[in-house]
């Protein structure tokens, strides 16, 4: 095959653990929900937590995103994770006798295990916590992540066989030397960071001050944590965010976020920030805390105006004081989120070393720290981490380890490079397609308690929306070994793709191709297909459906009626309901301008008795041109049909709306159909 | 390149009535490249084959498939094998092709399934013309790039005749008329005096042509 297609989906090569995006995607739009979620959960452990929280690379990278926006593929994520299907995972090829430490039950602890006990390893994970779950259990706020949710993953992976030890602070209750004497042949620290950073001005040891992650952690864990009416919250990360959304719902009236750059600056996720300023939080911008006052208890906090200078080293406009800005916040409660790092004092009297940033210092590629069996990842070695990148981390590290026991080199992956960016002319020819909102809980209800904000998509709003993803890099493909550069292919597709370089014998396909089909079917020498593994253009589910015709009696004909039927349109599932009502067989497909003729006459051959194309309305087309190229193929096979002498009335084309005419169509044609007697007379 | 159009179908199903092994062959060549006799074209006559007989109650097997080129010995070999269990091929190659089969195999009966018509061009897709007869003696740099014997009703070598009205040929409204075409043409290149000259009449004496390309013929290495 002559696979022109060099690079990927940039959705999947922006991913840090390449999650195969487009294919979930595709197989979502194809209502394939338990074989897309398998792909997802192949590679990520943590598919509900991420499908709510992830920081959505992909989406960054998505080529929808010159069209109109990108396609909501961490939503859709969510919609598969949220159908609760048993992960199906392989099982490990070999087992192998070494048992793995994993320290901190976190993501990144969590990730490394299930990879080392998919690989063939034992593990124990020790948790200094009562519950595992890390920062996602005691950061991220149940409104954003609910425990249910994040429970569901994690035991999906605890029930692959890992050992889970909570209690125990690796450093104080036992040490690195302990573990290795106990007998366990590599080390994953996964501790985290959860030191939170001071601001170093007067005032701070003040009651009513307190830091962010330590308030998240106290209304999960049930400290007793109050705030009063008016809260400040210093910092403009997803921290600082978080611990201000929770603030309001812990009964606070006034909340003011106060941030020394500016909105654009803001490291915090643009959806949570809306939500954010939705809910009433006040964003202080371009300001910095100099003072906090108060007794015995915060009363007022001192600020001071900013303005952007030139970047600094992370590329963000460095923030100067304005002299004689000062101003005056009256507050109770001052909760300090500007960051944190990992707790590495302990660690470090084990003898890892750290780095100058303050976290465990590793090799990037092997994720070893300076003690060989002793490895470490998350955000432990990244300040600033993600969940993703925690998983990432996780996983890599399991892989090195594995390495490593097995004394092999670790091989660094090759990255693929992403396709590039859709042409600007190609871009005027692809539809516009709004990308779905999200249903939302109501800001007056929602501030009230912890419930979830973002309720997640109804199937039909999920396929419709995976229906944007326009499968970059998995288009059609050419053979050419077949290929007889007749041209047809470049000449029919509506995106202009196909091309036969000047000097070339036979055509190519490029990535910007968008699977509509046209050229699939066209192609005279049958040289063209489809490289996505999930598309069989209605081949091979017709085969499926005619297997279960059953026997024929000469006394009570049924006919045997085919429907095809396109997927894209948005009276799919209640059309496809009537037509299983009706005893017709069902064959959907993704646009029927991936119909051929050869299809079509297929299903005669299989004994159908009538064939039914049911298409969208032009215009409600995912492909607009596929309608008319499906319509061509259809007067097309009509002829045929004639020069059978088979009745005309044995193909026919329906249109899905308004639905009572298409009721009432479809029941005519089925008398039609039984009054014209079998095609063949066999018994 | 050559252009053909299917045979209808009541032709072909009269001349295999009487079979029970049928083989559909499309051609990889022009006939693939205008859609008439590629792989797809010759999957569906082979499935209508196969609904027809089924309704007839016969009990045919038709199978299909296509060579590279028909006018090749070496790709005719290429279903050798294959052709023992053919009791009559439908060759949807153009005339060529269908007479390389019948002479490589006498056993079987090798039938066209479409009628070629002419050596065309792509006007547009879809849109094919013709614009050459393969007369043995080309002309067209005489007469401006144009070819009066593929492309007037009357083949004349010194046209234009009466019928040329308002640049159009009598035969169809929709033909220009070529030597219209070719006048033009040679006024503009500056080259109008060339057509006072009569041409004498062509000579179509000698059928079949036959072309030999000495250097490129088989060495017998064992001379
Ligand atoms: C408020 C907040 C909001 C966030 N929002 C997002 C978001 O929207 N999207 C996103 O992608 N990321 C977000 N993050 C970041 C994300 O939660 C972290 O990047 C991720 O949890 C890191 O995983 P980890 O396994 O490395 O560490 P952690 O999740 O911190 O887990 C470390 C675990 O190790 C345990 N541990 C520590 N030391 C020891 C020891 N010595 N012995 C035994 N156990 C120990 C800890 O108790 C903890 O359970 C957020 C973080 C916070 C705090
Ligand atoms: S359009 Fe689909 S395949 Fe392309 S980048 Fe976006 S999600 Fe990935
Ligand atoms: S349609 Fe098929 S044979 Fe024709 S140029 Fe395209 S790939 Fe080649
Ligand atoms: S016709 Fe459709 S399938 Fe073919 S290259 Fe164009 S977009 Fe891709
Ligand atoms: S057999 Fe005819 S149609 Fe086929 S390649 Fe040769 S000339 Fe063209």
């Amino acid at each position: 095959m002559n696979i022109k297609i060099k690079g990927e989906a940039p959705c999947i090569v922006a991913c840090p653990i390449n999650q195969d995006a487009r294919d979930y995607v595709q197989l979502l739009a194809r209502r394939n929900f338990e074989q897309a979620f398998q792909i997802v959960r192949s590679k990520n452990p943590f598919p509900a937590s991420c499908g709510r929280i992830c920081t959505r690379r992909c989406e960054e990278a998505c080529r929808r995103t010159s069209v109109d926006e990108p396609v909501a593929i961490c939503w859709l994520k969510r919609f598969l994770a949220d159908k609760d299907f048993t992960p199906n995972l392989p099982k490990p090829p070999k087992e192998y006798p070494e048992t793995v430490a994993i320290v901190g039950a976190g993501p990144a602890g969590l990730s490394a295990a299930n990879s080392l006990i998919l690989l063939g390893y034992k593990c124990v994970i020790f948790e200094e916590l009562q519950e595992p779950g890390g920062m996602l259990r005691v950061g991220v706020p149940r409104y954003r992540l609910p425990r249910e949710s994040l429970d569901k993953d994690i035991n999906n992976i605890l029930s692959l066989g890992a050992q889970l030890r909570t209690g125990i602070k690796v450093g104080r209750d036992i040490t690195l030397s302990d573990l290795q004497r106990e007998g366990f042949k590599a080390v994953f620290l996964a501790v985290g960071s959860h030191k939170p950073l001071k601001l170093d001005i007067p005032g701070e040891e003040l009651p009513g001050v307190i830091s962010g992650i330590e308030f998240l952690r106290q209304i999960t864990l049930g400290g007793g944590v109050k705030v009063d009416n008016r809260v400040a919250v210093i910092g403009g990360g997803d921290t600082a965010l978080d611990a201000a959304r929770a603030a309001l719902r812990m009964g606070a009236r006034d909340v003011s976020l106060i941030y020394r750059r500016s909105m654009e600056e803001m490291p915090c996720e643009t959806v949570g920030r809306k939500e954010a300023e939705e809910e009433g939080i006040k964003f202080v911008l371009l300001t910095t805390p100099a003072k906090i006052f108060g007794k015995n208890r915060v009363t007022g906090l001192r600020c001071i105006k900013m303005t952007l200078g030139e970047p600094d080293n992370s590329g963000r406009r460095r923030p100067i004081p304005l002299p004689g800005s000062g101003f005056t916040l009256q507050v109770d409660t001052v909760i300090v989120a500007i960051g944190q790092s990992p707790e590495v004092d302990l660690l470090s009297k084990n003898g890892v070393e750290i780095s100058e940033k303050g976290t465990i210092k590793i090799d990037n590629h092997t994720m070893s720290t300076t003690i060989p069996w002793v490895f470490a990842g998350g955000d432990a070695v990244t300040l600033g981490g993600t969940l993703v990148q925690a998983i990432a981390h996780g996983n890599q590290t399991a892989l090195s380890i594995h390495n490593y026991l097995r004394g092999e080199r670790f091989q660094i992956p090759v990255r693929t490079e992403p396709i590039k960016e859709l042409s600007p002319p190609r871009v005027q020819l692809i539809k516009r397609e709004a990308r779905q909102r999200m249903p939302m809980l109501p800001v007056e209800s929602r501030i009230k308690d912890f419930n979830e904000v973002e309720l997640g998509f109804p199937e039909e709003q999920a396929v419709k929306e995976a229906r944007r993803c326009l499968n970059c890099a998995a288009g059609a493909v050419v053979d050419p070994e077949l290929c007889a550069a007749c041209l047809t292919c470049v000449r029919v597709c509506p995106y202009d793709i196909p091309q036969i370089p000047l000097g070339g014998r036979t055509a190519e396909i490029g990535p910007d191709c968008q699977s509509c089909g046209v050229c699939v079917v066209e192609c005279p020498a049958n040289a063209i297909s489809l490289k996505d593994r999930y598309e069989d253009m209605g081949e091979k589910t017709l085969e499926s459906v005619m297997g279960q015709i059953p026997g024929r009696g000469i006394l009570q004909y049924a006919p045997t009626i085919v429907a095809f039927l396109c997927q894209y349109d948005s009276h799919s599932q209640t059309v496809s309901q009537k037509l299983r009502e009706n005893g017709i067989k069902v064959v959907e497909v993704s646009c029927i301008s991936k119909l051929e003729p050869r299809t079509l006459l297929k299903a005669f051959e299989m004994l159908a008795d009538a064939v039914v194309i049911i298409g969208s309305q032009s215009g409600d087309c995912h492909f607009d041109a596929g309608h008319t190229w499906a319509k061509r193929r259809f007067d097309y096979t009509a002829l045929f049909l004639e020069t059978l002498g088979l009745e005309r009335q044995r193909l026919q084309w329906l249109s899905p709306t308004p639905e009572e005419e298409f009721f009432k169509s479809l029941s005519n044609f089925v008398e039609e159909i039984k009054k014209l007697g079998p095609v063949f007379q066999i018994v | 390149m050559i252009v053909a159009r299917p045979k209808s179908f009541e032709e072909i199903i009269r001349l295999i009535q009487n079979y029970k092994k049928v083989a559909v062959l499309g051609c990889g060549g022009c006939v693939t490249v205008r859609s008439i006799g590629g792989q797809k074209q010759a999957e569906e006559l082979a499935s209508l084959l196969r609904l027809w007989a089924k309704r007839q109650g016969k009990d045919v097997v038709v199978t299909e498939a296509t060579l590279t080129r028909q006018c090749e010995p070496e790709f005719v070999e290429s279903i050798n094998d294959r052709a023992n269990d053919w009791e009559v091929v439908i060759s949807l190659a153009c005339g060529v092709g269908v007479q390389c089969l019948a002479e490589r195999f006498p056993r079987i009966k090798v039938l066209p399934g479409v009628d070629t018509i002419f050596m065309g061009a792509t006007i547009e897709p879809g849109l094919y013309w013709e614009r050459c007869v393969g007369c043995g003696e080309c002309i067209v740099g005489e007469t401006g790039g144009f070819c009066p014997v593929a492309r007037c009703a009357k083949s004349l070598m010194n046209g234009p005749c009466g019928g040329s009205q308002g640049g159009r040929c009598e035969v169809s409204p929709d033909t220009p008329c070529v030597w219209q075409l070719i006048y033009e043409r040679m006024e503009q290149l500056g080259m109008g005096e060339e057509l006072d000259v009569i041409r004498p009449p062509k000579d179509w004496s000698v059928r079949p042509q036959r072309m030999i390309m000495e250097h490129l013929r088989k060495v017998d290495s064992r001379q």
